[in-house]
């Protein structure tokens, strides 16, 4: 029987490997690390990422609320220094078979046959999971980064769905969940370069606590305007959190890092 | 309106080489192949970032055409023209 042995969040900030300020991040790297020494000794064979698209990988004419990529996977395919476009081991038929209980569950996902995902999930497969492949990855693109957003609900709903589909997996699986994304960002706005702390908090508090109830009692306004449009990626740690109901956790890492534009927040949670 | 057009030419500008050095290279002609209306289209020739934003382009979109085209070093002169969001969620809200 498969068991989720662990669940994480973590950002993927492109300017803290562009860093063009120059400042110290070593720290901050490390953060990946001991995320990835973590997956290793819990014995993980597999791993689901919850990302948001930055529109690089789907246009205008296409936009799903979610998606789940069945084929080969390679990325991230926007380079960054450090992170190269580089396979990541993936399990087809893993994918395909969450695609089919989503379908059975009232959720129409979307496919798509061979992917190269963005940072989003190239950032968290790269440095988070095992260099050797022994992780396979299965990408969970939601609709967080150009709307119409996925409802908060529907987010953290999702990663029920998705714990239930791991839990009737009928062979011997070891899975952990990563929840990819900053917390407080503004991009493209006016406001880039702003970082709320308070609001960081109060969101890894909810992930700390195990309780999704504050996060999901916001509307999208409330985020856009403490958290910024990039806040909205806090639907990744909601269907991590969904998936691990009642699941407290730990901060590993927390920065408002003033080498780029987003508050990092690197956390473990723990199945309850 | 056409705004979906709007943001088509910027996905591709932003996404594909080939689109970004023809849009570089004949903005007026690279335009021509959108659908767009002659506001949209003069915003987008004249690289209105204000008024672009305001007309509810993705603003994760708009800055990536926007540093496609001007590099990645004209992000002061992008963020000192494009608005806020706060501004624009209480334009929304009144």
């Amino acid at each position: 029987m498969a068991e989720i042995v662990g669940g994480f969040i973590m950002p993927h900030d492109p300017l803290l490997f562009v860093n063009p300020k120059k400042k110290e991040r070593d720290h901050l790297i490390g953060a990946y690390s001991e995320i990835r020494d973590k997956v290793s000794k819990s014995g993980a064979t597999k791993a689901i990422i919850f990302g948001a698209d930055h529109y690089i990988l789907f246009g205008p004419r296409c936009l799903p609320q979610f998606l789940i990529p069945t084929g080969e996977l390679h990325g991230p395919i926007d380079r960054l220094p450090g992170v190269g476009d580089s396979p990541i081991a993936s399990d087809p038929g893993f994918a395909e078979y969450l695609v089919g209980h989503a379908h059975q569950s009232g959720f129409d996902v979307s496919v798509a046959r061979d992917l190269g995902v963005d940072h989003a999930i190239g950032v968290p497969a790269q440095l988070a999971l095992p260099a050797d492949g022994s992780v396979k990855t299965v990408p969970v693109y939601m609709a967080s980064g150009v709307a119409p957003y996925v409802r908060l609900q529907r987010a953290y709903d999702f990663g029920r769905m998705i714990g239930d589909a791991i839990a009737k997996m009928p062979v011997d699986e070891s899975v952990v969940l990563i929840g990819s994304g900053g917390i407080s960002h503004w991009v493209g706005t006016g406001e880039m370069g702003r970082i709320n702390s308070e609001f960081d908090r109060k969101v890894l508090d909810c992930i700390v606590s195990g309780d999704a109830t504050p996060l999901l009692s916001m509307t999208d306004e409330e985020i856009m305007r403490e958290g910024g449009n990039g806040g909205m990626e806090i639907r990744h740690f909601l269907a991590v959190m969904g998936a691990l109901p009642a699941g407290r956790g730990e901060v590993l890492a927390y920065e408002a890092w003033d080498g780029g534009v987003t508050g990092l927040g690197f956390a473990e949670i723990l199945p309850a | 309106m056409s705004f979906g057009a709007v943001e088509q030419l910027f996905y591709d500008v932003s996404t594909k080489r080939n689109s970004r050095a023809a849009f570089r290279e004949d903005a007026t002609a690279f335009a021509e192949k959108y659908a767009l209306s002659e506001l949209e289209r003069d915003m987008v020739l004249s690289m209105n970032a204000e008024g672009l934003f305001e007309y509810g382009i993705n603003p994760m979109l708009l800055m990536g055409f926007w540093t496609s085209v001007n590099g990645p070093q004209s992000m002061p002169d992008y963020l000192s023209r494009v608005p806020t969001l706060t501004s624009q969620l209480e334009t929304v809200s009144e």
